[in-house]
Order: structure tokens, then sequence, then C-alpha cells
């Protein structure tokens, strides 16, 4: 090694290294940058002088992690240069005081685990250093003396507890093996016991697959196009996927080719394209396909509750595609009547009933094939069930329904809504089942009901059943009577005479039972106004005002308002300094363009954390009783409390005893 | 070494002035002796060191907490390298032992059959060195800092005592009792030197920062007050002269008497001529001092020019007596240093202090490598038994620095 003169570019870099290396927190020592420290250390004597006296500057911070990251660097370096080691052995004392806390007084730095963690690596790292360089270097034995004899630092029992603390891990270590091992065994007979069950389940839930989304080869592909997209919601949504995907692929030829005139243009390549490819078929739930579906979601849920099963990796694999694949169903469910006529069906869903279904299957596809058939009895269909519909809130009005009819289908709250939307939207590839169009349609067939009575219905104000109904056709209706509570109040504690016990009649009792009483709710008013303001990508703060449908501010007032303020946010802060915009720049380029905030004076704003990696150590500090004991037990504000408690004090003992001659002088 | 010894073989050189060489050498060229240690049996900070100065075998060292420890500095055993092994100890808290500090440790500078101690614990103990019991206890107003015999023969052996009691007290060691009072000083006195060619001259020095010295002859007043500026330098001790601002820790003679070194919690070190009771004005400079107890500081004797050793906070520093200038720096001790004690026989250097451990400074860097030399195993790695020998780590090749490649 030459002791050249050091270079001053290095000599910077040095530095910034060490302080990188002592800052980072971290409890290893970064490898890169250490491997550069030594590079550059290796090639001069005076560099290592350098690096040494920073480094004791580090350790002597009043921070434990920067000492830990100091003492590190130490340990590499003692075990490496000659010269090192004498600077080292020199100072031995003040890094014994620094980092093994062998003064009382001189106590360690928070965090107090840091701390410790050092004591116990520097105890450690001295006797390692004594056990190799202990005979070359005198001092360096004599300091592990030191630390025997006069800091009374037993060696032994460290070793000890460090030895009695790895045997400790080791037990745990293999206590947790042979629970794994034991949970594998576990495993291994289950996955035994359950495959059969697994493997049936798993082909039931491939059938039901299968139905709800039939493959391409399922269909006869000489038909025509038309055929299959419009009509049947499943195999549609089969399809656009797959149209989807070559679309996007000639998005693909064209995005290279932009990218190509980008790069003419000296713009770079580099833009995130995201395609989102795994858009899976939709599914609405029809009462069609509700068995079959319901019978999917059961083995969904059989199959989801196996886990890892090691040993069987196909059955794995098949399994896990499946699920998968239902996954990526979306399945709109339907709630409303329907659920409720066809629980009973759905009451025993054995395994069989994909057999089931697998043998409807040819019909569907056969209706399929004839969209006119189908199309005709889609409308049939229509028809049908609005008559049914009918029916059904003609019956509510005699029964008690769940759903008050009083609610309005436009108010989003009430149920009807709910209903009602559902009601809207699986109409189309609604497909009830032969048996219940057969029922409805005899419901609608016998229509002996007069025209007449259907017209004095439809008029007919329809009112809830109530106290007035029960009284309607009795003429005479007897009031209501009370006893009275008589004299004394009471009715117990005296002897009952019968003039206490005389019947008082409620008053106005009789017409209270031919009156019904409604509560006037108000009228429900559906929401006119939404708030259509454009979306800012800061922040949530816009102004209340009208807007038209693409969001600008119809009155001009206050448009011109809204301009100026938002002329002044763009002062404050321009369109490019977006976090969100300036988070991606970073993350592409690696160049932190985020402008530096200023106060109120104008001022930079200090920056927010020098060293992010070391724990913060006033945090603690930052406590709302710090807080606030720093504002109550202010001198001045507890002298002027004492003041006021004084003078108070002084005015009672005035007014007590001012007559008194030894407070004659007091005023 | 060898080349001087072959001229004062010639002739060319005379065997004084060979010896006046080769003692200089060895004591500017001190260093943590690679092959001497001393067994470390201390158990607290060690305040004094002695080593008898007749066949400089025997080294007395008194501790912080009363234990006085012998330790056999000859090496019998045929290796270089040995360890001195301690070969009495005065355990604490015994009958006859100090129950306080023992500050000074001294041999009866004639003979090796007696020494003594003295404490914070305010008894002056007389030791018999045969049966190593305490023969004689005499009890002083205060707590002892300081005692000193003469090592100049004379009719009556007289120790001079000084204490935190502001008279300098003598004991007579025949009488076995206090023979005298000096009377000057304000404060406690810290320490105290007789001269080493008269034995009526003694200098004190004390806590009021007075440095005075006296002929016990005239017991009226003392025979110098030195002070810094050098006025009413002579004779005026009712005035306050002012030799240190601060304590004076340790008061030195050297050069037959003619000279006295002092040294003081200012943080100085100063040379004064005793002829015309001025100061030197030597710059040290700043040496760093914080005890308000005594310091042992030591010279070299018979080398041209002499040096001082004086103990400062961990160090022990070298310096030039005449110049004032700072010939090396012995680093070695953990924690503050108090004493030092260079034997004028063997030119070894002991130092003791808070860390519990005497080090031994000598010059034996040439034995040394002699020593490792020999050590070194000889090419056939079998000795001559046969038996694989142990390897031995080379010293020196840990001295080398150590890169891997990949750094």
């Amino acid at each position: 090694m030459a002791s050249t003169a050091a270079d001053p570019e290095v000599l910077f870099e040095l530095e910034n290294l060490v302080e990188d290396l002592t800052h980072s927190g971290q409890k290893t020592l970064d490898a890169s940058k250490l491997k550069r420290l030594k590079s550059i250390c290796k090639q001069s004597s005076s560099y290592i002088e350098r690096m040494y006296t920073l480094v004791m500057d580090f350790m002597k911070k009043d921070h434990a992690e920067i000492r830990f990251s100091a003492f590190q660097i130490c340990d590499e370096f003692f075990r490496r240069s000659h010269l090192f080691r004498e600077l080292i052995i020199a100072d031995l004392q003040q890094i014994f005081e620094l980092t093994a806390e062998i003064n009382a007084k001189n106590r360690m730095p928070p965090p107090r685990k840091v701390a410790e963690n050092l004591k116990k690596m520097a105890l450690k790292t001295v006797k390692e250093w004594n056990s190799v360089y202990g005979p070359a270097y005198k001092r360096l034995s004599l300091g592990l003396q030191y630390l025997q004899k006069c800091a009374k630092i037993n060696f032994e029992r460290l070793e000890r507890e460090e030895s009695l603390t790895r045997d400790l891990n080791r037990q745990i270590e293999r206590r947790k093996r042979m629970e794994i091992e034991a949970k594998l065994i576990k495993l291994h007979a289950e996955i035994s016991e359950n495959e059969t069950e697994i493997r049936m389940a798993v082909n039931a839930l491939e059938a039901c697959m299968g139905i709800l989304v039939p493959r391409l080869n399922d269909f006869s592909l000489d038909d025509e196009d038309g055929s299959f997209s419009t009509e049947k919601p499943s195999t549609s949504a089969e399809s656009t996927s797959s149209s989807k995907v070559a679309v996007e692929e000639e998005n693909f030829a064209i995005e290279d080719e932009a990218n190509l005139e980008y790069r003419e243009r000296g713009m770079s390549s580099k833009y995130a394209i995201e395609i989102c490819l795994n858009e899976g078929p939709v599914i609405h739930e029809s009462s069609e396909n509700k068995a079959v579906l319901e019978n999917a979601v059961d083995q969904h849920k059989l199959l989801s509750k196996k886990e890892d099963l090691e040993k069987v990796v196909d059955l794995k694999k098949k399994v896990e595609q499946v699920v998968q694949k239902f996954k990526t169903l979306k399945i709109i469910k339907m709630r409303g009547e329907d659920e409720v006529s066809t629980d009973s069906e759905l009451e025993d869903v054995p395994i069989d009933e994909t057999v089931v279904l697998a043998a409807e299957d040819p019909n569907k596809e056969a209706n399929i094939k004839d969209p006119k058939l189908s199309e005709a009895a889609s409308t049939n269909d229509k028809t049908c069930e609005t008559a049914s519909q009918k029916g059904v809130v003609a019956k509510d009005s005699n029964a008690w329904s769940i759903l008050s009819t009083e609610e309005k289908a436009e108010d989003p709250t009430s149920a009807q809504a709910a209903l009602h939307s559902l009601k809207k939207t699986p109409k189309k590839s609604k497909k009830p089942k032969a048996e219940e169009s057969k029922s409805s349609s005899e419901e609608c067939s016998p229509t002996k009901l007069s025209e007449r009575k259907k017209k004095l219905l439809a008029l007919a104000p329809k009112v809830p059943f109530d106290i007035d109904l029960y009284h309607w056709e009795e003429n005479d209706v007897k009031a209501p009577t009370l006893i009275g509570n008589g004299s004394e109040g009471h009715r117990f504690w005296s002897s009952v005479s019968a003039e206490d016990m005389q019947e008082i009649p409620v008053p106005d009792g009789a017409a209270s039972l031919r009156t019904r009483v409604i509560e006037f709710s108000g009228k429900f008013e559906p929401v006119k106004w939404e708030c259509r303001a454009p979306m800012p990508n800061v922040s949530f703060s816009w102004k209340n005002c009208g807007r038209d449908k693409t969001g600008q501010v119809t009155n001009i007032e206050e448009k011109m308002k809204l301009q100026e303020q938002h002329e002044k946010e763009q002062q404050e802060r321009p369109d490019w300094q977006d976090p969100v915009l300036l988070a991606e720049l970073k993350k592409q380029t690696g160049v932190d363009l985020k402008m530096p905030e200023r106060t109120k004076n104008g001022r930079l704003k200090r920056k927010t954390k020098k060293h992010p990696g070391l724990t913060d150590l006033k945090q603690h500090e930052k406590t709302s009783f710090n807080r606030l004991s720093k504002k109550v037990f202010k001198k001045s504000t507890m002298m002027r409390v004492a003041r006021a408690l004084d003078r108070a004090d002084q005015r009672r003992y005035r007014d007590k005893y001012g007559d008194q001659f030894n407070y004659m002088y007091d005023r | 070494m060898f080349r001087s010894l072959e001229n004062a073989r010639a002739g060319v050189v005379s065997p004084n002035a060979f010896r006046t060489i080769e003692i200089t050498k060895r004591s500017y060229n001190l260093q943590l002796s690679q092959l001497r240690d001393i067994e470390s049996v201390h158990t607290a900070l060690i305040n004094s060191i002695q080593v008898d100065n007749k066949i400089g075998r025997y080294m007395l060292s008194g501790c912080a907490d009363g234990t006085i420890y012998i330790h056999d500095l000859f090496n019998l055993s045929g290796s270089p390298s040995h360890t001195c092994k301690a070969v009495w100890r005065e355990k604490k808290a015994t009958v006859n032992s100090h129950n306080a500090s023992v500050e000074t440790v001294q041999w009866y500078p004639f003979d090796m059959g007696l020494f003594v101690t003295s404490g914070l614990d305010k008894i002056l103990k007389i030791w018999d060195a045969n049966t190593l019991q305490p023969c004689s206890k005499i009890s002083a107003k205060g707590q002892i800092y300081q005692h000193h015999m003469s090592p100049v023969p004379a009719k009556n052996c007289v120790i001079a005592v000084a204490s935190s009691d502001h008279n300098v007290v003598l004991f007579d060691l025949r009488i076995g009792n206090c023979t005298q009072e000096l009377r000057g000083h304000s404060n406690a006195v810290i320490s105290c030197e007789w001269s080493s060619n008269d034995e009526h001259i003694l200098a004190t020095g004390g806590s009021d920062s007075r440095l005075l010295v006296w002929d016990i002859r005239s017991a009226k007043h003392c025979l110098l007050s030195l002070d810094i500026e050098n006025k009413n330098a002579v004779l005026d001790h009712k005035k306050a002269n002012r030799a240190h601002d601060g304590y004076i820790s340790s008061v030195k003679f050297i050069d037959n008497s003619t000279s006295l070194l002092s040294f003081g919690t200012d943080n100085k070190l100063r040379l004064w001529n005793l002829v015309s009771g001025k100061n030197q004005e030597v710059d040290y400079g700043n040496i760093k001092n914080n005890r308000k107890k005594k310091i042992q500081i030591d010279v070299s004797q018979n080398s041209n020019p002499s040096v001082v050793y004086v103990p400062s906070d961990g160090n022990i520093l070298i310096f030039e007596i005449k110049t004032g200038d700072l010939v090396n720096t012995l680093t070695g001790h953990y924690n503050k240093t108090n004493c030092c004690y260079f034997d004028p026989i063997y030119l070894y250097l002991y130092s003791g202090g808070y860390d519990q451990t005497i080090l031994v400074w000598s010059d034996d860097n040439v034995q040394y490598v002699g020593y490792t030399d020999s050590k070194k195993p000889v090419s056939s790695s079998k000795s001559k038994f046969g038996r694989p020998q142990k390897p031995v780590v080379d010293p020196e090749s840990l001295l080398e620095d150590a890169w891997s490649d990949e750094d």
C-alpha cells in the first residue's frame, strides 16, 4: 500500500460512503458500498486514516444504530489493515466506552435494544480480535484483561448465555420440524382418504362448467355466425373474449409501430401498456342454469377447502385449473321470488344432477340452433311473466306482504326498487323451465274475471287492514271503558266500594274505533341533482354549485371565482407536480422531480428526513403530553397563574382579616 | 548496542561514556515490553510503585483498597519471556493492612530489611521485610498523601510526611515519633521529597499552590518559596507565592539536587533552579492532570540528556528535561495512570493506574526479535521426538495487511 497524496474527489466519495453505511440503520452493512470503501482504502494509508477519523466521529454520535454500523465497519477493516489495527488499538479505551458501556456515567444512547445488541457484539468481536491478533498486539490483550478486571465483564458467562440461546433456538427448530412432519403425515392420510371424493367433485365441477360455458367445439361450427352471439349469453361472452384477444393482438402490432414512430422522434419507448386479457365469460344466473350453478358453487366450496395436495400433483393441478376457471366466471346472482319458488328443488341437489342437466343440454342446443323458435318462445315467456306478475300484485293486495306496495319503485332505498332493477336486467336471458312456463300459462288461461271487475279493481283504492276495518260491518260499536282510580289515586290499599269500581267510558271511544290514523311521512322526492364536478386528481375539495352535464359550472360569477382559485392553485403547484405523475416518473427514470416545498415566508422547507433508515429518537418526544406540558409548564404561564392565585388568596385574607392589626399593611 | 560495546572494548569510548550512551538510548526508546509481564494480582487502582534500589529484585506496590504487593522481578525461568510473580500480598481488611487507600510505599534506601507504607487511614506503617509484619505504626494528624525517606545516609533516618494537615511532619525512625513540624503551608500538603545529596534539604508542594524548599536545621521558616513569575522568590514565605495554579501533585529533585521539577493540576510541569530559586521557564506543553492527590513521576538517572516520565491521563509522556521536548508517548494503559517508577539498575519503567495492572516498558525489541526467531519452527516440521509440533502463529504475520483479492 502506497501512501500517495489523497485525491479530494475520492475523499469526498469516501465520506459519503462512510456516512451512508453508518446511517443505514440496518443490521448488516451494504455489501456493495462496503466493497467500494475497501477498494478505496486499499489504495492509500491516508484514506484509511481519514476513514478512521470519520468512523470514530460517527461512533460518538448519540444514536445506537449509527454506532452499531460504525463498529461493524471497524471490525471489517480491523481484520484487514495493520494501520487501522494500530489506530483502533490506540483508541481502544474510547471504543470500549462508546460501544461496550464500561463507564457507568456514559450510558449508551437509545434505542435501547440496538444498544444491547451492540454491547454484546462489541464484546464478542473484541474477544475474537484478541484470539487472532492478541499475540502481535499486546495492548489488545491488555484491553481484554482490562474489560475482565475493571469493567467486570464475564466473557465466560456471555459465551454460556450465547450457547444457551443457541441451544434453545435449536430445540425450537427441532420441535417445529417435528410438528411439520406430523402435519405432513396427517395430510398424507387425509389425501388418500379424500382422493376419490375430490376427484368426483372435480369431475362434477368440470361438468357444470361444461354446461355453463360450452367450449367452441361443442357447437357445430358450420352454423351461421349470428346464431350464438346474440341469444345465449354464456356463449356470447366466450366469443367476445376470443374476439377481444384478436383485437388486442392487432393492437400490439399497432403499438409496436407507434413505438417505432416514437423512437424515431427521439421519445422513449418505455410505455407501460396494460392489457387485461383475463376477462372471463360472464354468466347471468337464471332459473334455468340455477341448479347447475348451485351445484358448481357447492363443488367449488368443497374443492377450495382442500389445501396443498403435495403428493397428488396432477390432481392438484386439475383442481386448480377448474377452480381458476370457475373464478373467472362472473356470476350475477338472482334474488327475489324465483329463489323462493325454486328453493324446494334446490334442496336436493345430488351429484347425479349433473347427469340430468347434461341430458338437458342437447335441448338447449336445439333451442339455440333454431333462433326464430327460441325468440318466439322468449316473447311468449315475457307475456306470461308479465301476466303472472300482475296476478301476484293482485294477490298481494289481499294478503299481507313483506313488500309494501306504498313504496315506489323509483325510490332506490326500497325493496321494490331492488326487485324492479333485478326484473329489468335478466329478462333477456331468462328461460324458465318447461314446467314453470306451463304453470304460468295455466294461471294466465282462465280469464274468467269480468272486465268490469278488473277495471274496478284497478281503480279501487287499496287500504291496509286496520282497526276501522275490523269494526267495518258492526253498526253500533260499544265505546271501550276504563276502571277509574278513585279518590285516593289507587285501587288496592283501601276497601273497594262500588263507586270506585265504576267503569268510565273512554272519551270519544266509539269514534276512535271508526277512524284511521294515517301518518304523514312526506312524499318521496327523487334526487334531481348529482355531483358532476370533474374530479381533480389531488384533493376532494370542489365547490358546491350548479353544473351542467359535462361538469362545467353554469353560473358565470361562480365560474370566474373557480377560475381564479384554480389559477392560484396552479401557481402554488403546477400541473406537472402531480404526485401520482411524479411517482410514476420516479419509478421509471429514477429521478425525483418534486419541487421542494416552501413555507409561507418563501423559504425552503426543511428536508423531511435525512436518513430514513435510522430510528427516530425524537419520536417518543412528540407526544401530546410533551406538547401540552411545554405550554402549560412554561415559566411565564406558571408565573401568571401563580400571580393570579396569589391575588385571589390575598383578597380573601383582606376580606376576612382586614380589620386585624397584623394584616394592616397588606393592602 | 553491540557496536558501542565493541567501541568500549577497543577503548575508543570510555566505559562511563558507553554506560551513559546505553542508558540514554534505553531510557529514550521505551515501549511495552514484549518479554516481561507483571502478574496481575492487584484488586484496585495502583497508587505507588517502587523497586528496591539495592539489587533491583523486589517491587513494592500499593493499591487503593489498602492492599500491598511484592513482586519478584528476577527472571530465573531460563526463558527471556517471563511473567514476574507476586511473592507476597497483604490482603484487604486484615489486622496489619491499611484500612484506606495506600498512597505511598517505599523501601528503606539502605537495605531491604524494611519498608514503609502510608495511606489515607492516617497511619504510617514500618514493616519488617523478613517477617512481613509491621513493626511500628505511627499516627499522623491527617490523611497521608506522601511520605519520603532521604536516600542520603545520615545519623538518624527521618521520614517526611505530607498530609491533609497543613504542617509537614518529620518522623524519626529511631525515636518512632514526630520530632519536628514544618509550618509554612496554609492547606493540605500533597507531595514531599528529600534532596538526593543533602540530608537536610526537603521540598514540599501543597494544595495551596505553594512549593516550599526547607532546610530542616532552621525550622523557623522555609529556605525557598518558589514563584511562577520569580517575584520575591527568596525567603519570603508570608506573601503567597504561587508555583502552580492549583495543587502541586509531584515534586522531584534532579541533577544532584540543583534543580527541581514540579507537576501541578494546572496541567503544567515546571523546572526550578534551586540555586537561584527561579523558574527555568521550560515549556513542556499542556500535560493533562486533574488528580488532586499525589502523582508519582520519575526521571531517568545517569542518562544524558535526562528525561522525565510523567503519567498523564492514560499515557506516560517522556520529556527531555532541559529542552522540554516531548520524546515519546507511551500508550498502553486503559483509563488513567497515576504512578511510574524508572528502575535505574535494569532500566525498566514500571507504571500503574486505574486499570489495576502494572505495565513494564523497556527497550527490548532486539531481544524480542531474536527470541521469536529462535522460537520459529525449524524447516523440518517434526520435532526430535517425532511428535507433530503445534503450529505456531508467527506474530509478525499478524502485523501485515490482509486485503482479500475481491475487495
